[in-house]
């Protein structure tokens, strides 16, 4: 049993994550700003939730065999739509139900440009970011009746998910997110959608040719990941009190980066929640370590790019990321009858 | 001096098949040498080893008596070898003129791009082959048989001494063929080696001198086309050592009602298909590679839309949208591509053997993973499956387990099968592992199911199937009876337009 | 199958969006009643234009030889925000400019190892790289700007032919220069062979990782270029300017409107010209209308999808034709 455990990527990812902590730890001895402390780790927490939504969709996204690129600025959308309709006077629940629909429904736009018009997936969404970003701004014009910008709003239901602190002074969101890794990790794990998913991301033919509805769970997973987004963007309106027009701007990076380096493979197929969450833990750790021992938060983002190309490297090395796994349906040579 | 092309001591090993073995002959200059051969009798691998893909585990390749070693294909048209491929290697998304002239465009005095010049040099070429193809016409946008004529004005510009054309007159016309032939005629009078692989028997008595019969990876024997006959070729074809394999398998004698029925059928590539099977029959679906048996296989399960016709199945008309119609209904395909097609590489047996039936191994929505590893126990012991345990990746089997865990996907407790398709099961498998996947074949048909097996191995279609439908181009040529069945019967019909 | 080149012309995908762009233009002229054509307006565009010109050639170059990078804008960046740095030490403006030119080097071989020897997938290795350098960038300047401060620099910048700023001639001399090399030289009809086809390429005798290399210098020098360019004109190296001014979605955006597909081994410079003039337009009409620029952003990612569909629309037509023969047969 034990054995089996160590064996696992999961494993690896655990004792990186330890030995981070030690060594940021040790560092801070050195440099006198204490690391290893009940605030730093509350402080790592609190900074999960705004990526973790997003890490969870397009993790779920790329072990199915896609990836979205526009998730980030939907979210961005929904914060906005959720700030801007209250500021009209939409009842609280509407609007966060409208962002969420709106969320879905760019899910879908981008499902189907995939699936059904053979767009190469990042290019094309790409392209949807743009056309979302410009939406949002757009949205937010004519909601303020003119100029667009961020809207501030108040309220104390839509803000409940970010202000409300249960235990330990810790916002609601902390174990709203736990939750919601606990139950993706169970729904890729567990059920019968998930197992078909990875089956779909490792070899989209082969699944289809075994029964399964490739296209479907496509189109699943895309509506999935820009719900989620539409949840981030619902809970950093809520923290910020604010529906910024350049919210999540870094967030679509850093879910992603989190994904890969917990193990979701790059070619699909491979990779679960547990891997994720880890992942976003060594980031965060990262952050939070750097901002304690005083240095620069942009060497962050440096940072986070550079653990991006390891663990690209790292994909490759051990051959899952490779493209050669995944194959594609080969276009038939028409023989002339 | 005479041009030749030798091919001594030719051996090509790959993991557990010895694809060429001792290969020796030499093709002379100013005469077309024909190579032929059934499915498998290593054609394919002779000139791949020949142009530079492959490097040979032993012996070497003499042109014109000098001994060549070739790193990469550029070495092998350095040395004056052109292959002329079905899969054509080109440039869709440039002109004919750049595709005439890859890596040797003409230059200007001033260093530049002479853009007039080839596409003069290249107008002269077309001109002498008589096509009507602008220069700057874009290749990709040109029609296939056009494709392939591209293809060999390429050759012909890089005036080799050693041209092998491999089915290349596939997918041209008639008139392309004129064309071709002429071409090869002057080849011939300038005294170059010239290769010819094909299986059409009327292109090789039109136009080739000396046939090459290969079998197995072994060079079988020479003929002047002038002193034989289709007949002895086809005799040098066949005829081999079956040994015991099929002696001691326990065959089917009590066919049911029809079972599948095929009316018409039409794809992309396939058209008029129409043929029963029983309940019990095992129906072989013989013919050479391009025959459209895969795709006739891929009609039946819904892998490819039908263009029209129909497929019955037990007296109803199925509708088939998508493989899942198929699967529902009961017809399975184990594809020819075991790796791209059939598996999962990276996950787990038990879960490439539960790939169709997840459903079914549900409860609600989750997952019963006692019934999935169930599941996998009982196929891994129904075919032997060797493997410590299931969760093991299907990426780390040998070829015949890999086989034997697709077969394990549809024939199980948890799926209803009624017909079964194998295309090309035994492809680089070991002799026992073949042996077991036999005496299957022949369970599943003593069980009532209906199989279809299609196979480039003629032993194999002779000894096991009932019947034997043999398809050409895309359509059915003929039906052989069991009784009747000889592989020079079958190779003949599998020949015939 | 005789075609002219008229014919082709007609048939490419750049035309039609020449001729929105004509039309775009012709609107907005007469929208703005004519302050649209007033110099001062047409100085602020041609200036806004030359690194949007520079990125999206080197991008192109980058995207026929079969390679995407989208840390164009950070490379800018940060190689202009060096460029400054450099020229506040007392080194000689010579050698800042070496160095300046050793930088995007660098870079260019970092994005070759990556992509063609690790074989990382290009765009997220690239987004990596980008945030990689967005990070180095503000390591090196806390955020602040870093002004130029060697005269004969702003000067270069600020310089002009008449009513056409320097920095913009130079910048499509530049394209020019390469379309040429790409239609007119050998090497250039080479690096379209491997890019469209590395496997028959190496068959000819080719080498496509040396051509894919190139084009990644080329890309990174371009970019870099264009980013001291920048700094250069707007006498200050700023950290966040250059990605609001050309982001890497203008250049994208432009190259596949103009033709450079996505998978390598096709497309010219011009296309991607004609791309970013119109994009450009679009900018402009909007702001004319006085309506809010972000319309624009829409229209953008509205253009690169329907490039993307008219791909599509391309090959359902071929598929189709197929069948068609073959039920004819």
């Amino acid at each position: 049993m034990i054995k089996k455990i160590v064996k696992k990527k999961e494993f690896t990812l655990v004792v990186l994550l330890l030995l981070i902590n030690l060594v940021l730890g040790i560092l801070g001895i050195i440099f006198k700003q204490p690391f290893f402390s009940m605030s730093t780790y509350k402080n790592i927490l609190i900074s999960l939730p705004n990526f973790a939504f997003l890490s969870i969709g397009a993790g779920c996204l790329l072990i199915g065999g896609n990836m979205d690129l526009a998730a980030s600025t939907v979210g961005c959308f929904s914060g906005v739509i959720i700030a801007n309709l209250y500021h009209l006077g939409v009842p609280w629940f509407l609007c966060i139900i409208i962002a969420l629909i709106v969320s879905c429904i760019f899910g879908f736009i981008d499902g189907t440009l995939v699936t059904k018009y053979r767009m190469p997936a990042f290019i094309a969404t790409l392209g949807v970011s743009y056309v979302v970003r410009g939406i949002s701004y757009l949205f937010s014009a004519a909601c303020a009746g003119g100029q667009a910008g961020n809207m501030n709003f108040k309220s104390e239901q839509i803000q409940w998910i970010a202000k409300y602190k249960p235990v330990a002074k810790l916002p609601v969101i902390i174990f709203i997110m736990f939750v919601l890794f606990i139950i993706y990790g169970i729904l890729i794990s567990k059920t019968r959608f998930g197992m078909k998913m990875k089956l779909v991301g490792g070899n989209p033919e082969a699944a289809r040719l075994a029964g399964i509805n490739s296209r479907k769970i496509a189109m699943i997973l895309f509506i999935n990941c820009n719900f989620c987004a539409g949840l981030a963007g619902w809970y950093n309106a809520a923290k910020t009190g604010q529906g910024a027009l350049t919210a999540l701007s870094t967030a679509q990076f850093t879910g992603l980066t989190a994904a890969i380096i917990g193990g979701i493979s790059f070619g699909g197929g491979e990779g679960g929640m547990f891997g994720a969450f880890i992942g976003l833990l060594i980031l965060q750790s990262f952050q939070v370590g750097m901002n304690i021992l005083g240095i620069n938060p942009y060497f962050y983002t440096t940072f986070s790019g550079l653990l991006l190309i390891i663990a690209l490297g790292v994909d490759f090395i051990t051959a899952r990321g490779k493209v050669a796994v995944k194959p594609k349906a080969k276009a038939k040579e028409v023989r002339h009858v | 001096m005479e041009k030749s092309l030798e091919f001594r001591n030719i051996e090509k090993l790959f993991p557990g098949v010895r694809a060429l073995g001792g290969v020796n002959f030499t093709a002379r200059g100013g005469r077309v040498t024909a190579i032929l051969g059934e499915n498998g009798a290593g054609k394919s691998t002779l000139l791949k080893v020949m142009n530079g893909d492959l490097k040979p585990d032993s012996g070497a390749l003499y042109i014109n008596g000098v001994e060549q070693h070739f790193e990469s294909p550029d070495d092998a048209i350095k040395a004056g070898i052109s292959v002329i491929y079905q899969e054509r290697q080109l440039f869709p998304l440039l002109s004919v003129a750049e595709n005439l002239f890859p890596g040797q465009l003409p230059k200007t005095k001033l260093g530049l791009f002479d853009k007039k010049k080839l596409m003069a040099d290249a107008q002269a070429i077309i001109d002498k082959f008589g096509l009507k193809i602008d220069p700057r016409d874009m290749v990709g946008m040109l029609p296939v048989a056009y494709q392939q004529m591209v293809e060999i004005m390429k050759a012909y510009r890089r005036d080799s001494d050693v041209v092998a054309f491999d089915e290349s007159t596939a997918p041209l016309t008639d008139s392309e063929i004129a064309i071709l032939f002429d071409y090869i005629r002057e080849l011939k009078a300038a005294g170059k080696v010239v290769l010819y692989v094909s299986h059409r028997m009327n292109e090789l008595f039109e136009i080739c001198d000396d046939v090459v019969v290969m079998k197995d990876g072994q060079y079988v024997k020479s003929f002047e086309v002038a002193n034989c006959t289709e007949a002895d070729l086809i005799k040098a074809m066949v005829g081999r050592d079956i040994g015991d394999t099929y002696s001691n398998l326990k065959r089917n004698d009590k066919f049911g009602e029809v079972l599948l029925e095929l009316k018409d059928v039409r794809t992309l590539a396939i058209r008029d298909v129409s043929f029963q099977v029983r309940a019990g029959e095992i129906i072989g679906l013989a013919g050479l590679v391009g025959a459209g048996r895969t795709e006739t296989a891929r009609a039946i399960f819904g892998a490819d839309p039908l263009l029209g016709g129909e497929v019955w199945l037990e007296g109803n008309k199925l509708t088939l949208r998508s493989p899942k119609d198929a699967i529902d209904a009961g017809i399975f395909l184990c594809p020819e591509d075991r790796q791209m097609q059939g598996l999962v590489m990276w996950r787990s047996i038990k879960e490439n053997i539960a790939m169709p039936s997840i459903d079914k191994l549900s409860k609600g929505i989750f997952v019963d993973y006692k019934a999935v590893e169930d599941l996998a126990d009982e196929a891994v012991a129904a075919f032997d499956i060797k493997t410590p345990d299931n969760d093991k990746i299907v990426g780390q089997l040998s070829g015949g387990n890999q086989q034997k865990v697709i077969l394990g996907r549809w024939i199980n407790s948890k799926v209803n099968t009624k017909v079964l398709i194998l295309d090309e099961p035994t492809k680089g498998i070991d002799v026992g592992t073949k042996a077991e996947i036999y005496k299957l074949i022949c369970d599943l048909a003593c069980r009532g199911m209906a199989v279809i097996l299609i196979s480039s191995e003629l032993p194999e279609v002779i000894n096991l199937a009932d019947r034997i439908i043999v398809m050409h181009n895309g359509h059915i040529t003929g039906t052989v009876d069991r009784a009747d069945a000889t592989e020079e019967s079958v190779l003949r019909l599998a020949m015939l337009d | 199958m005789k075609s002219s080149k008229l014919r082709r012309l007609l048939a490419s995908k750049a035309f039609p969006l020449l001729i929105i762009f004509i039309v775009l233009e012709v609107v907005t002229i007469i929208l703005s009643k004519g302050t649209v054509l007033k110099p001062v307006n047409i100085l602020t565009l041609l200036y806004s234009l030359v690194i949007q010109v520079m990125m999206c050639t080197g991008l192109s170059c980058a995207l026929i030889s079969g390679n995407m990078d989208l840390s164009i804008a950070a490379q800018a960046t940060l190689g202009s925000m060096l460029f400054s740095m450099l020229l506040m030490t007392s080194m000689p403006l010579w050698l800042c400019i070496v160095i300046a030119v050793a930088i995007a080097v660098a870079m260019g071989m970092l994005n070759t190892l990556l992509v063609n020897v690790f074989h990382f997938p290009s765009f997220i290795a690239t987004i990596g790289l980008s945030s990689i350098y967005g990070g180095i960038t503000y390591l090196i300047t806390d955020g602040y700007n870093k002004p130029i401060t060697n005269d004969a620099v702003l000067k270069f910048g600020a310089a002009k032919f008449g009513p056409i700023p320097l920095i913009f001639i130079i910048a499509i001399v530049l394209l020019i220069a390469f379309e040429i090399m790409l239609r007119k030289t050998n090497f250039g009809r080479y690096i379209y062979m491997c890019g469209g086809n590395p496997y028959a390429a190496r068959l000819a005798g080719l080498n496509p990782d040396k051509t894919r290399m190139v084009m990644f210098l080329i890309n990174s020098i371009l970019s870099v270029g264009g980013g001291i360019f920048y700094a250069a004109q707007t006498t200050t190296a700023h950290p966040t300017a250059i990605t609001q001014a050309a982001p890497n979605m203008t250049a994208t955006a432009a190259a596949i409107l103009g033709g450079v597909s996505f998978f390598g081994g096709t497309g010219t410079l011009l296309g991607p010209l004609v791309g970013l003039f119109l994009i450009n337009a679009l900018k402009n009409m909007f702001q004319i209308l006085d309506l809010n620029t972000y319309w624009n952003v829409v229209c953008q990612g509205v253009l690169l999808l329907l490039a993307l569909f008219i791909d599509y629309v391309n090959i359902k037509r071929k598929e189709d034709a197929m069948v068609k023969a073959a039920l004819s047969k």
